[in-house]
């Protein structure tokens, strides 16, 4: 015998109006998304062209369509997701680095150069987390930088893909304290934009774990890490022809060591990142 | 899966290192003590709390069960009373309701925002230490146990006067 007074469980398809979703159906979507293992695996997913991103915003935002036009145009055509997971900056930004070295001209030297930066940042670590916690994480990145060595060219993207996403949590994490050692031991810069206690700020919005990375983490990353980044905004109040200052922001340290290299590329939607692929 | 027994690998040596540390420091006061419940799973603990002084909890020793998942440190662990304790904070199961053993993308009431989060670089001691001011002070705006809240609100004494009956009991007094 059915309960009268309660609806009976429906059945949720794509055609199912978002709006019409009840609290309790969105926490039972959310549980079967975070149970299938698919959707773990696909935490970066494959390259796809941008013109399937344009699909989405075709009844939307026009704006966003002429600036996914302007990418286009430009030779950004292709991009990969990621998941929503509140860890998709961090995530994107350290298989971009670590696909970077990939495609650098003396593979040994780079990963050389990049090892030598991390191994500079221990110290700074050590003193803001008390102990040697950040080894936990960095030990993962460690090993995928000297796979990345030992195979040079003969490991494709995917490979690298592929071994990473086995890491990525810890990795993504380990940038997080990076970011968050870089603010802490060298505050000033940071200051004026933080304005509330900087070690609360760096608890609650850098270490904790699915917290969205904001402009402050984003520069002490890359100050950190002395990485170049270049990120590609779509956004909504764009008004008439579309300028490449519109669209690109660049964070771009005075002691950035990546020079050699394009910067890293990110995708930028209010609330997401994905990863961006530049002209090859 | 590879990336679990990898993560799986990474939790069960920060689990030795912090069993190791808490063995080596012992806990400030000697508040209380934590580790693996048997040999045979690493990832149950049991922790022994002293109630903190000065509180109807004084005199009590407390028994916790942490229940540790596979990829922690990146999740925080689980902390539940057996037998359950009564406490404005604590479930009716036992269970602890603390803002530390949340992550930022789990917070059902949202009252949570502004205190301290889980974070991978949290350990089992803080948390502990977390869960010994909790006792002392109750947080009034993420109740988890109703009746507690209401009584500790209304009429302190006598829920004091309930704590220290059970703290009594349980020790068989």
């Amino acid at each position: 015998m059915s309960d009268p007074a309660a609806p009976p469980p429906r059945e949720i398809t794509e055609d199912t109006p978002l709006s019409s979703l009840s609290e309790a159906e969105i926490a039972q979507l959310t549980e079967k998304m975070l149970q299938e293992p698919s959707t773990r695996t696909k935490l970066i997913a494959e390259i796809t062209s941008l013109s399937t991103l344009r699909e989405e915003y075709l009844d939307g935002a026009q704006s966003v369509v002429r600036q996914i036009d302007w990418l286009h145009a430009h030779g950004f055509s292709k991009f990969r997701r990621t998941a929503r997971d509140g860890n998709c900056f961090w995530r994107s930004v350290a298989f971009s680095y670590l696909d970077r070295l990939l495609h650098s001209d003396d593979i040994p030297a780079t990963v050389e150069r990049f090892r030598s930066v991390l191994h500079s940042k221990e110290a700074g670590l050590t003193l803001a987390f008390n102990d040697d916690i950040h080894k936990e994480f960095s030990e993962h990145l460690f090993a995928l930088m000297q796979t990345i060595q030992d195979f040079g060219a003969a490991l494709t993207t995917e490979d690298l893909l592929e071994n990473f996403l086995q890491a990525s949590d810890h990795v993504s994490y380990y940038f997080r304290l990076v970011a968050s050692a870089e603010i802490r031991t060298n505050p000033e810069p940071y200051r004026d934009f933080i304005g509330a206690d900087i070690v609360e700020f760096c608890q609650s919005q850098v270490e904790a774990v699915q917290s969205e990375a904001d402009h402050i983490a984003m520069m002490a990353l890359c100050n950190g890490l002395r990485i170049r980044l270049k990120l590609a905004t779509l956004s909504s109040h764009v008004q008439g022809e579309v300028q490449e200052s519109d669209v690109f922001t660049i964070i771009s340290p005075a002691d950035a060591m990546d020079k050699d290299l394009p910067p890293i590329l990110l995708l930028f939607r209010p609330g997401h990142y994905d990863i961006l692929l530049g002209p090859s | 899966m590879n990336s679990r027994s990898a993560n799986s690998a990474t939790a069960l040596r920060r689990l030795m290192t912090e069993y190791r540390q808490l063995t080596a420091g012992g806990s400030p006061d000697g508040m209380f003590t934590a580790g693996p419940a048997s040999e045979s799973d690493f990832f149950i603990w049991e922790a022994l709390i002293c109630g903190p002084k000065e509180t109807p909890f004084e005199g009590g020793v407390f028994v916790a069960k942490l229940t540790f998942p596979t990829d922690y440190p990146l999740s925080p662990f689980k902390m539940k009373f057996e037998p359950p304790l009564f406490h404005p904070n604590i479930y009716p199961d036992g269970t602890v309701c603390i803002s530390i053993l949340h992550t930022p993308g789990d917070d059902p009431t949202m009252y949570e925002q502004a205190s301290e989060r889980w974070s991978p670089v949290q350990s089992v001691e803080k948390v502990i230490l977390s869960v010994v001011s909790m006792l002392a002070e109750p947080n009034l705006e993420s109740p988890a146990n109703i009746d507690c809240s209401k009584l500790y609100r209304d009429d302190r004494a006598e829920y004091e006067r309930r704590v220290r009956a059970s703290v009594k009991e349980a020790l068989g007094l």
